[in-house]
């Protein structure tokens, strides 16, 4: 928080009690005065309503362009955020703080706007009236008896650095606003406007403007004293709970617990319980979350939904888990009849709350819960109790000669229970409702009439029915239950399953992707992921929807914002997807959810998906680390290669290089003495050094090539033979005093090979072979076809390869130790392996029986379909 | 007295001029030097030399071209020098009308090799031989006949063409695209894998063993060379 109000721009509310009062001139002569020391100040939106000293002053500022879009066949004129945060002036005009934008623009309110502006760390400077502050609601709707609707969260009004009241007597007022002064926006009908501009309404509004800037005055203070150490709030250590319900009143408790909340500076905490057999689709259930979503952003420390059956115990063990001191609790009006048939919530909870204070809230509201069962009633399944009736009947008819009445009565007791469980309320409520006409009709005396002898009978159905209805509530509250912890299991199960999952995961894309899978099949929902980095989009895992470029800056928004934006959020709603940005110990991307058409992300969705990232994001720091952990090896691997490189290429290049410099040194200077034998031997010696050398080069280039790829393969279909032919006519000079036998059947088929390289590879195995032989001069080439694949195997009588290195002098730099005897820089091997395996081969090598190495490598064979 | 043919040498590495100087002017060659691509044409103009060595890393012109341009006017002999890492600019070079190549760094003994054979198709006044006689083998193509020893060889059609081709190049290098052209026609689609096989049968049929080929050397990546006929100093003397 500290932070976050270093880095922000300064936020100053001219604050009115009505229109007309002069907020927007107050505004613009303050923003002049800032503008002749030298402030860099741009009005954003500044509405004139034709008002010539207001227009007369906006002229010597600079106004940012407004942004035209066009809505269906509507052009609009709207505030252009982009171009003011790249604008970044020090201070910004935005007129009517509780302007709603229209559709299409970034964020639906202009207090967003403004919220952005302000993290963007630019000033503002803002006019508000009072009727449009979102704790002011319910005292000016009771003022005036209009509701608002366009508000700012009070917490935004709390949190600006500056208040300043403009204030005139209310009688000035209603002059100004009798010479049409006053813009009455249009539309407003008169009558309406008439009703408005009251001098008792706009009395009290002045009173509660005042009294609203008081208490931010009072605010200032408390901070400037918290900021000296004079002062520690809420020492009473209060903490508020506000219970939200599903009826109307859930808005207005909000509101209240802010209210109370701010004026005794303590924190609060909303609450909303979840039972079973609440319909996530009604009315009711949305209202309760969209209140639930107001708190959150009217500041409340914690806004959840907590699952209970038992309401009023949920309520009470929350309040005592989180220390709260006062519960606010709403309470309709109701018939006090009602109450003492079911119970009272509000009297269960300030019975059993013990130390803690209870508030009600009062309210008219109708109680929606009537309807939430609904979706309940299926007529087939009353069907099905109507043919459960008809079977219990008969079997009632088939006992009635053993039985007596009374005891029908109790078999029919388990068609109730029976229907409760398999049908539902509805079919169990009609089964126990029939049954009692059908008891009477077929088994009471006079049987085959409604009508009865003996009356206690009457007491006996009674009894029946109201059994039949405690049973029928209780087992399919039961059922429900059962189904709402079964999900809760599924739930916890797909979180368990995702985190194995993704413990197994090596690549972020790996990660990404099964979390997407699970969130799909979770919430049932179109996703995608982007890769993002601060210019933009990077990567989608899937296809983009909506239009590309929209979707797009939202993403962006999200992304470097480091909130939630899109669809069901306040940051461009319109857009089709909903995105969050997924951050660890660095930001990902963005996930994107892709709600149905016109159904928003429940909060419990909105739960859901939060978990999902969190298990997300800890998967992608595992990741993130444990590659840049595996670079840092690497890193310390090619810098252990430098230096053997170095250290091998100055030895193997500097020893031909001294031989040849010597070489031809001493023969320039002993021309003249030196015998025709000592001078062959050492021109011998510079075409030998010389040969060593150019098939140092040639191998560091080659490497070279492979390493950084850029090497294409030309395969072209070859019988081996001729290339081992041509391999043995180039090393016709080495191999003179060798005996080399090929061992190949003459029914080989062709290899698909670059057959300069595979040259390459006959070469350097046959040279190596010579290098490392000894007594005895023999190489031998063996070639057979195995599956698909031809294998080469190159042996010689040589020293044989140390025990366990058979892998390792595949590697760069590896040269066999012979005392001071290095046969090259090792580099020849390394070659022949990139090239077999960019042919798609192995090789390997071993030791042979009887002494000496085999060097064996595959080819695969070619096929027509290889062209 | 015959006059000693001679060579124009085009390189701009004078490490390389000056070897290749000494060496040529040892075994009996008029040598020219020429550092860059431009002069070289203007001497090719001025003094037509008999063979022409080119190096295909001229700075100041791309060895193609000068292929290309001298080709128009001119049936000199090209040898062109290359590095190894430009095999694809080896094969255009000869798909241009180079004669033969020869990598860096390369022996006396195939550099003479080469100009030989250079030498020799430029002194039969043809730029191709109608007869070959290598150890057993004798072709004459005038008269199709294919001997080894003294029997008679059978070839197919394909066959025939194929060692025809060789032959009318004998000695110099034969890329696998000219082969394929001359042999299925110059609009067939080059299809290396059948060349492979009539190559395998052909020397079957000659009693030319692929890993020690006495006649038809496989230049790996680039195409055949059929290796010098006999007696070939003889010829050039002449």
């Amino acid at each position: 928080m500290e932070s976050r109000l270093r880095n922000r721009g300064r936020l100053k509310i001219f604050f009115g009690a009505s229109p007309g009062v002069g907020k927007t001139y107050a505004m613009l002569m303050a923003a002049k005065s800032e503008q002749e020391e030298g402030v860099d100040v741009i009005i954003g939106v500044v509405e004139t309503h034709g008002r010539i000293e207001t227009h007369e002053l906006i002229e010597g500022f600079s106004v940012l362009p407004r942004k035209h879009f066009s809505y269906g066949n509507v052009r609009i004129e709207e505030f252009d955020i982009d171009a003011a945060l790249k604008r970044h002036p020090k201070l910004i005009l935005m007129d009517e703080f509780a302007h709603t934008n229209a559709t299409g623009s970034r964020h639906p309110k202009r207090w967003q706007d403004v919220e952005e502006l302000l993290n963007a760390g630019i000033d503002v400077y803002t006019t508000l009236n009072v009727q449009h502050l979102e704790g002011a609601h319910d005292a000016v709707s009771n003022i005036t008896g209009i509701t608002v609707r366009e508000t700012v969260p009070e917490q935004l009004f709390d949190e600006a650095n500056e208040i300043q009241l403009i204030d005139i007597p209310t009688e000035e007022l209603l002059e100004r606003l009798s010479e049409g002064k006053v813009y009455v926006a249009a539309g407003v009908k008169e009558k309406a406007a008439q009703n408005f501009f009251t001098k008792t309404n706009l009395m009290s509004l002045r009173e509660l403007a005042l009294r609203r800037t008081a208490e931010h005055v009072d605010a200032d203070t408390d901070y400037q004293r918290i900021q000296d150490g004079l002062f520690t709030p809420n020492i009473a250590g209060d903490r508020i709970l506000v219970c939200i319900g599903q009826d109307e009143l859930s808005m207005k408790l909000v509101r209240t617990a802010r209210k109370i909340s701010s004026s005794l500076k303590a924190p609060w905490y909303a609450l909303a319980i979840e039972t079973a057999g609440m319909d996530k689709k009604q009315l009711s259930y949305q209202r309760q979350q969209r209140a639930l979503l107001a708190a959150e952003r009217n500041g409340a420390y914690r806004a959840q939904t907590v699952q209970e059956d038992n309401i009023g115990e949920a309520i009470l063990s929350y309040a005592v888990n989180n220390g709260i001191t006062k519960i606010i609790i709403g309470r309709n009006i109701r018939p006090a009849w009602m109450d003492w048939v079911f119970g009272s919530l509000v009297e269960h909870i300030i019975r059993n709350s013990g130390i803690i204070d209870v508030y009600v809230i009062t309210g008219h509201g109708k109680s929606h819960k009537k309807k939430a069962n609904h979706n309940e009633f299926s007529l087939i399944n009353c069907g099905w109790a109507v043919i459960g009736l008809a079977a219990f009947t008969g079997f009632g008819v088939l006992l009635e000669d053993f039985f007596k009445p009374i005891d029908i009565i109790m078999i029919y007791l388990i068609g109730v229970i029976m229907c409760a469980v398999k049908l539902g309320r509805i079919p169990s409520f009609l089964f126990a409702l029939l049954s009692v006409g059908t008891l009477n009709y077929f088994f009471i005396e006079p049987v085959y009439t409604f009508t009865m002898v003996d009356g206690s009978y009457w007491l006996s159905l009674a009894v029946m029915l109201m059994t039949s209805f405690v049973i029928t509530q209780q087992a399919t509250g039961l059922k429900k239950q059962t189904e709402m912890s079964r999900q809760r299991e599924i739930q916890t199960q797909v979180f368990y399953l995702l985190t194995r999952k993704l413990a197994g995961a090596t690549y972020a894309k790996s990660a990404i992707e099964l979390t997407l899978e699970h969130i799909q099949e979770a919430l049932n929902l179109q996703v995608n992921f982007l890769t993002m980095n601060e210019a933009g989009v990077v990567d989608a895992l899937r296809d983009f929807q909506g239009d590309r470029l929209k979707e797009e800056s939202v993403a962006i928004w999200a992304y470097q914002n480091a909130k939630p934006a899109g669809a069901g959020t306040n940051t461009m709603p319109s857009a089709s997807g909903f995105y969050f940005p997924v951050i660890g110990h660095q930001s990902y991307g963005v996930l994107v959810l892709y709600p149905k058409e016109g159904a928003d992300l429940t909060v419990d969705a909105h739960a859901m998906i939060e978990t999902f990232v969190k298990l997300l994001t800890t998967a992608l720091d595992r990741i993130t680390a444990s590659i840049s952990a595996e670079q840092l090896t690497i890193d310390r691997e090619s810098e252990r290669l430098r230096n053997t490189f170095l250290s091998s290429m100055s030895h193997d290049m500097r020893t031909p290089l001294a031989a040849i410099r010597g070489s031809a040194e001493t023969l320039l200077n002993t021309i003249d003495v030196l015998g025709k034998d000592k001078q062959k031997n050492l021109i011998g010696s510079i075409q030998d050094e010389s040969d060593r050398l150019f098939r140092l080069v040639k191998n560091l280039l080659d490497l070279t090539k492979f390493e950084t790829g850029h090497v294409a393969l030309k395969k072209e279909p070859y019988f081996l033979q001729e290339i081992i032919g041509s391999s043995l006519k180039i090393l016709d000079n080495t191999l003179s005093g060798f005996s080399v036998s090929v061992d190949v059947s003459k029914e080989l088929p062709m290899v698909n090979i670059d057959a300069i390289l595979v040259e390459q590879v006959f070469q350097n195995l046959i040279e190596n072979a010579v290098s490392f032989s000894q007594a005895k001069h023999e190489v031998l080439i063996s070639v057979k076809a195995i599956d698909n694949f031809i294998e080469v195997s190159i042996s010689d009588r040589g020293l044989g390869l140390p025990e366990g290195q058979e892998k390792t002098i595949f590697d760069k730099f590896y040269t066999l130790s012979q005392g001071d005897r290095p046969k090259g820089a090792g580099l020849g091997l390394a070659i022949c392996q990139a090239i077999i395996l960019g042919h798609g081969g192995t090789i390997s090598a071993q030791n042979r029986d009887g002494g000496g190495a085999c060097f064996t490598f595959t080819l695969p064979i070619y096929e027509e379909r290889d062209e | 007295m015959t006059v000693a043919p001679r060579i124009l040498i085009i390189d701009d590495e004078p490490e390389i001029r000056q070897f290749l100087e000494v060496e040529l002017s040892y075994q009996g060659y008029t040598v020219e030097i020429a550092e860059t691509g431009a002069l070289g044409l203007k001497l090719v103009n001025s003094h037509p030399p008999d063979v022409v060595i080119l190096d295909l890393g001229l700075p100041d012109m791309d060895g193609k071209d000068f292929i290309k341009s001298i080709r128009e006017w001119s049936q000199v002999p090209i040898i062109v020098l290359s590095a190894r890492d430009t095999e694809d600019e080896k094969i255009v070079a000869l798909e241009q009308g180079a004669d033969d190549y020869l990598t860096k760094p390369f022996g006396t003994g195939e550099l003479s090799a080469r100009i030989r054979v250079a030498l020799r198709h430029r002194m039969t006044g043809q730029k191709t031989m109608k007869s070959y006689l290598r150890l057993e083998l004798y072709v004459d193509l005038e008269r199709r006949i294919v001997k080894v020893g003294n029997e008679d060889i059978h070839l197919t059609p394909t066959e025939y063409k194929m060692l025809e081709c060789l032959v009318m190049n004998a000695g110099r290098v034969v890329t696998q695209a000219t082969l394929i052209n001359h042999v299925w026609g110059k609009n067939s689609q080059g299809n290396s894998h059948y060349l492979r096989i009539y190559v395998q049968r052909l020397r079957e049929k000659i009693n030319d063993d692929p890993l020690k080929p006495e006649y038809i050397t496989t230049e790996a990546g680039i195409g055949y060379r059929l290796n010098e006929p006999d007696g070939t100093y003889i010829q050039k003397i002449d």
